[in-house]
Order: C-alpha cells, then sequence, then structure tokens
C-alpha cells in the first residue's frame, strides 16, 4: 500500500522470518555475517516471503551478485529497482 | 559395509547414472571409479581401518565420493554440518577421536591424531538434542545396513527411482534413508543446493520419484507462487522427517502440487520409526505410494518393518497399549538401533536399556497400530498421589479449537497439597470454565486442570519458538 521498502522488507523480516525485534532494524543493520546474523535457514525463508510480498521470483545467487544482500538498506534498494521494472 | 552396498549396485547397475548434479550425470562405473581414486588418495594420507575421518561438508558429488572412500578403506567417518564454527568442529572431531577433517575442496587436513577407533564404527551422526552437548551416535556397519534396511522394507526405492536428496547427509534421515538408501537401490540421486523455486522447477525437469525433504522445506515450496505450476505428477513418493510435519503444512503442499507427503518418525538413536503409508500397500512396483495422512492430529502412522513400538508406564514397565490406549514414553526395539552414545555412559544408561531404545517421546498406539505423538515424555506429576502426564493435559488442551498453545504443570495449593495448573495461550474468545469442561469430557477426573488461566502469550525467544516441546517427529 505504498510504504516505502525498507518498511516492506522490515515487516517481512518480523513476519516470514519470525524477528521479534525489527524496531532496531534500519537501513545499515547488516543482514549477513553480522547485525542480524541471518543463517541459511533463514534467508530462504526471507526470500520466499520477499517474492510474495514484491511479487517477483528472487534467485539467490543473483541478490549475491548484485550485493543485495549486505544491507536491509542495499536488498530494499534491489527491490525497489525490480519494481521499477529494473532487471 | 555401505560400500559393499554400492559395490553390489556398481555391479548391477554400472551404465544407470547413480548421481546428477548441476546438469551432470555421473554414471555407478564412473562414480565407483572416482571413489577408489579418492580412496587411493586418503590411504596415502595414512588413512586406515579403525581411522575416524570427520566430513564436513554440504550435499555433493564430491561429499558423496569422499564418504564412501573413506567407508571403503574401513574408516569411521564423523558427519558434520558445514556450518559449525571452527571451534565446535574442534570439539567434536577431539571427542571422536578424529584423524582427518575433509572440507569442500581441500585434502585431508591432520587434526590432533587419535589412535584407531575401537568401535569399528561406520557412522557416527551427531543428535541435535534439545538440552546440554550434543551426542555423537554410532553405529557399526551392520547397524547402518539396518538403518537403510528398516524404511527400505517398509517404502522401497526402485532402481528406476530418481530420488531428490536435499536433506543433509549429516543427519541420519539424509545419510541413511537417503544417500546410501538410493545408491543401494540403483536410484539416480539428485544435489542440489535447495532453493524452493529451483526445487520445485528440478522436481517437473528430472521427473523426480522420490521427493525426500524437511517439513521446512515442504513449507517453502508450498509458499512459493509459481506463474505456472511445476508439474509434480511424476513424484510416487513423498516423504517428510527431521521435524514435526504439520497438517497446515501438509495440506498446503497436497493443495499447491497435488502429492500428499508420507510422514517419517524417527530418530538419530533408532533410525526409522513410522512412517505415515497405508498398511498392505504392494510397495514393490514404481507406482504412487499410498499415504492417508491419518487425519488424527499427532499421527506418525505405523511401525515401519522390523520395528518393535512399546508404550511403558509410569514405572517404565511396558504396557499392553494396544487394550489401553494410554499414553507413556515410545519405546523402540529395531535392528537399527544404535548401541550407545560414544562418550556418555550416564546418558547412554538412561536411554539404551535391555535392547530398547527410550525416546523421550510421550506417545500411545490405537486399536488399529497407529502410532501418536502427545509431545515430549516429561516426569509425571503427582496430584494427590495420583500420576499425571502434563504432556497429555497440553495435548487435550490444544485439541480445542481455540487454544495456540498450553503448558501444565503442578502448584503448591493454599491448603498445601500439589494441584495441577495449566497456562493457555487462546487465538480466539474461550473462557477457563469452557476449557475445564473441555478437558472434563477427554481426560479422567484428576487429569482436569484445577485452575486454567489465560495468558497472552507462551512464546518466547527471538524467533518466538513456544516453550512447549512438540512432538519429536524427527528422524534425527
Amino acid at each position: 500500500m505504498g510504504s516505502a521498502p525498507l518498511d516492506r522488507v522490515v515487516r517481512v523480516l518480523g513476519e516470514a522470518v519470525g524477528l521479534a525485534d525489527t524496531a532496531a532494524i534500519g537501513p545499515d543493520t547488516p543482514l549477513v555475517g553480522g547485525g542480524l546474523s541471518l543463517d541459511s535457514v533463514a534467508v530462504l525463508e526471507l526470500l520466499v516471503g520477499l517474492e510474495n510480498e514484491w511479487g517477483v521470483e528472487l534467485d539467490p545467487d543473483a541478490l549475491l551478485e548484485a550485493d543485495a544482500l549486505r544491507t536491509v538498506g542495499t536488498l530494499a534498494a534491489y527491490l525497489d529497482g525490480r519494481a521499477k521494472g529494473g532487471a | 559395509m555401505p560400500s559393499g552396498l554400492l559395490a553390489r549396485s556398481v555391479e548391477l547397475f554400472a551404465s544407470r547414472p547413480a548421481i546428477l548434479e548441476g546438469g551432470r550425470r555421473v554414471t555407478y562405473a564412473e562414480l565407483w571409479d572416482t571413489v577408489q581414486a579418492s580412496s587411493r588418495a586418503l590411504a596415502a594420507c595414512g588413512v586406515e581401518p579403525g581411522s575416524v575421518v570427520a566430513l564436513q561438508m554440504a550435499n555433493s558429488l564430491e561429499s558423496v565420493v569422499t564418504l564412501f572412500a573413506a567407508r571403503g578403506l574401513g574408516a569411521t567417518v564423523l558427519l558434520l554440518d558445514p556450518a559449525l564454527t571452527p571451534e565446535d568442529v574442534g570439539r567434536h572431531c577431539e571427542r571422536a577421536g578424529a584423524r582427518w577433517l575433509l572440507r569442500e575442496g581441500a585434502g585431508p587436513e591432520p587434526l590432533g591424531g587419535a589412535t584407531p577407533h575401537e568401535g569399528g564404527y561406520a557412522f557416527l551422526v551427531l543428535s541435535s538434542g534439545t538440552a546440554g552437548r550434543p551426542k555423537i551416535v554410532p553405529r557399526t556397519p551392520e547397524q547402518a545396513v539396518a538403518a537403510v534396511r528398516v524404511l527400505h522394507d517398509t517404502v522401497p526405492y526402485l532402481p528406476e527411482d530418481r530420488v531428490f536428496g536435499i536433506p543433509p547427509f549429516f543427519h541420519n534421515y539424509g545419510l541413511y534413508d537417503v544417500l546410501v538408501k538410493t545408491l543401494a537401490s540403483g536410484a539416480m540421486l539428485c544435489l542440489e543446493r535447495f532453493v524452493p523455486r529451483r526445487a520445485a522447477a528440478t522436481v517437473e525437469r528430472e521427473g523426480i520419484t522420490v521427493l525426500a525433504a524437511t517439513p521446512f522445506m515442504y513449507r517453502l515450496m508450498a509458499e512459493t507462487r509459481f506463474a505456472r505450476r511445476p508439474d509434480f505428477s511424476s513424484v510416487r513418493l513423498a516423504i517428510s522427517a527431521g521435524s514435526p510435519l504439520t497438517a497446515t503444512v501438509a495440506q498446503a503442499f497436497e493443495q499447491q502440487f497435488g502429492v500428499r507427503i508420507a510422514s517419517l518418525y524417527g530418530s538419530t538413536e533408532t533410525g526409522p520409526i513410522a512412517i505415515t503409508v497405508e498398511k498392505g500397500t504392494f510397495y514393490f512396483s514404481p507406482r504412487k505410494v499410498d499415504c492417508p495422512l491419518f487425519c488424527e492430529p499427532g499421527c506418525v502412522g505405523r511401525p515401519c518393518k522390523g520395528v518393535e513400538v512399546a508404550i511403558l508406564d509410569a514405572e517404565g514397565h511396558r504396557q499392553d497399549a494396544c487394550a489401553t490406549g494410554e499414553a507413556g514414553q515410545v519405546a523402540v526395539r529395531s535392528p537399527a538401533n544404535a548401541p550407545c552414545y560414544l562418550d556418555d555412559a550416564e546418558a547412554s544408561a538412561r536411554v539404551f536399556q535391555r535392547g530398547a531404545v527410550l525416546t523421550g517421546d510421550l506417545g500411545r498406539l490405537d486399536a488399529d497400530g497407529r502410532l501418536f505423538l502427545l509431545g515430549r515424555h516429561r516426569p509425571m506429576l503427582d496430584v494427590a498421589g495420583k500420576k499425571v502426564s502434563p504432556a497429555e493435559v497440553e495435548a487435550c488442551l490444544r485439541e480445542h479449537p481455540a487454544v495456540v498453545s498450553a503448558l501444565v504443570r503442578s502448584e503448591r495449593a493454599a491448603g498445601g497439597g500439589e494441584r495441577l495448573v495449566a497456562l493457555v495461550e487462546a487465538a480466539g474468545p474461550v473462557t477457563p470454565l469452557e476449557l475445564r469442561e473441555h478437558c472434563a469430557r477427554h481426560l479422567a477426573g484428576f487429569k482436569v486442570p484445577r485452575d486454567i488461566r489465560l495468558v497472552p502469550s507462551l512464546a518466547c525467544g527471538a524467533l518466538g519458538k513456544s516453550p512447549i516441546p512438540p512432538p519429536n517427529a524427527s528422524e534425527g
């Protein structure tokens, strides 16, 4: 409903991944290897949650290649780009 | 011995595909040659019969080759999760007496250097226990073959099968029920890193006939939306193990792909215990396996062939369960039972008793021989001299449509005696009185909690996990 990409990513992190404390998540919060430290299981949950939220098909290798999984902000920017017809 | 199982398949099915990885097909003959070369390389490093080698790899052709190469030399293989930290790996290797660590793309890394193992074990698998340090569960070559045999005799794979082997090989399920069972059957094993959308596409593209996955994987495949839903009509058997399969996930998956999942219940200590496939089906035909969901909550099907399941009473004696239908701890006698834990005599004495394994699960058998899991077996609560199983009362509460979860314990009443108290998290409008009536309809009077309290949430922890342990429907 027109909410910012970042808010949508944070919402998916709360709902699909089940993170309890999403209030502290910001654009610079790392997703893997620090910050949220998502493991491979959580990354897959995130992937399916984001696909359903944005209505796109996502490939984890493509996300890595685009460096989209670095922080919550880079992921939101990547998805925003996809939604606007990039890639 | 599992390398003997592979040798037999190589003889019978030399030119047929054994492994499919990244579009590359490897025949049984090619696999055998690669295994022999790898064996020679390991032997040159000093690996010999009785050596313990630790294998820390994701499912891949390389992990399959290395595993069979080490077994071919008579080494004991300790299987480790690639996600473990170096500290964990070091600890487990030391406990197991591992002399080499084998990781992807690297030669054998020498470790501390222990003397050859006395047990002559084939495999060492970590049991992710609910508390304390993980247990190391060993199996002799004979027990390893039995672990494959139990499921094979219940639902065999056929040489024509194309098995999608997604569960990790460092657990019983992936090791015995997927990897060794597939290659012992002469079938083809398809290996691929699990990504839900890709996995579904692979099922259609490769005409997968046997899908082996965990409830988590089935859930993600069911939640994935497809512009065009992949065709799963080639799948004749879909097995779930590793954690309890909920009806919600099973139904969502069936709705999406038209395939009913067979739920396999087992443990690292016992191997396969029970599975929800129909009794008396003639399984030795390449057709769909009939697996009713058994609709009732907690049902994990009937015991696998050769496996004996007993329900123990409060004193630990075997009860005539079919007659009583009473709940008690599930005990399992199986040729696939491990003999003990590797280095924990105290826990071994608790779990391995008189040739049976006490699973720690609370269950009951119905008159039809079907096993139901109610939760984890916990010490009985003593209420006015009568023994009450908290898990049984919780299971009853959870069957009420408004209840999300429940925790039952005993508290000291004002008068000094113990009384039964239930904390209940409800999703809909319900009163404690209604819940008391619900319990009274299904339980003996002394098992009905005196005090039922509605609480906003019983969840705790970052991932919102319930503190109530669910039925441990997991094949290691």
